[in-house]
């Protein structure tokens, strides 16, 4: 059974309204007056024949850093000695005994 | 009755061979996509924009569809790719009224222009639809219209879109309780 709201709605939605008279004429115009750029198929080869040794040669000019940075030594010992440091003392004496 | 998004003459080229001919250059072959689907591109851009501006944002959507063409997937189809355009320029022009903040108006401006009906309650009843849908988002009026009034699958309105079919059905679902909200709460007792 539909439901009788919408009924109600489709009843007084409307009509959408007709197309203007020219608009298939305007669109259609339109569209021959915007000739469609062709990108040639050896185009795409030729960008590529560029990047490559341009990219070479901005990668042997200026070589990347080292984005990582040294751990110095001070900053390595005290890590160690964090992490083996034991909490719980029955642990640590067993450790001990080691 | 579903309406179905396929080519509506089984017997002319289908759908990919006029993309492919447009695709390549031919206008005729577009003429004939155009006269084809432009109802139903109407039918997705009025809800989104009223009738001030709809043949000018059919026409958008047609050019834009001419400039996409060359990259249009030959195995997606045509109709679905050109309801998403239509959809899609409906959207960025809610974007352009919401800047604008005259949404409301544009929408409500339709309204007794372009009804012939002299019945005065009649005319009170297409303005409280209006007014109604015009209170939905964008997202909900869509589907309400294209499923409750125009017909269209909940499938193909989900492809059109580009939503899943279930978030149709609670958008439907939504949208029609909104609306009968709406419309007892003008006084309409059905």
């Amino acid at each position: 059974m539909r439901d009788p709201w919408i009924d109600f709605v489709r009843q007084h939605y409307g009509e959408i309204p007709p197309p203007a008279p020219d608009l298939e004429e305007r669109i259609v115009a339109q569209v021959r007056s915007q000739p469609r750029l062709r990108r040639p198929w050896w185009l795409g080869w030729l960008g590529l024949g560029m990047v490559i040794p341009v990219g070479w040669g901005v990668w042997r000019s200026h070589p990347p850093l080292l984005l990582a940075q040294s751990v110095s030594d001070p900053d390595l010992a005290a890590f160690v000695v964090e992490a083996w440091t034991v909490e719980d003392p029955v642990e640590e004496s067993l450790w001990l005994e080691f | 009755m579903v309406v179905s998004l396929s080519a509506p003459n089984p017997g002319a080229d289908s759908d990919a061979a006029l993309a492919l001919a447009a695709a390549q250059g031919d206008p005729q072959g577009f003429r004939q996509l155009y006269q084809r689907h432009q109802q139903r591109v109407r039918a997705i851009l009025y809800p989104l924009c009223g009738a001030d501006v709809l043949d000018d944002l059919v026409q958008e959507t047609f050019v834009r569809a001419w400039k996409g063409l060359p990259r249009f997937r030959r195995d997606a189809q045509f109709s679905t790719w050109l309801y998403r355009i239509a959809w899609n320029v409906g959207l960025d022009y809610q974007r352009h009224c919401r800047r604008q903040r005259a949404q409301q108006q544009v929408l409500q401006q339709t309204k007794a222009t372009e009804h012939r009906d002299p019945d005065v309650t009649s005319l009170h009843y297409q303005t409280l639809v209006q007014q109604g849908l015009a209170s939905l988002s964008p997202q909900h009026r869509v589907v309400l219209v294209l499923h409750d009034l125009e017909e269209w699958s909940q499938k193909d309105i989900a492809a059109s879109i580009g939503i899943p079919v279930g978030t149709v059905k609670s958008r439907l679902f939504y949208a029609r309780a909104h609306m009968r909200r709406f419309l007892e709460q003008a006084g309409v007792h059905l």
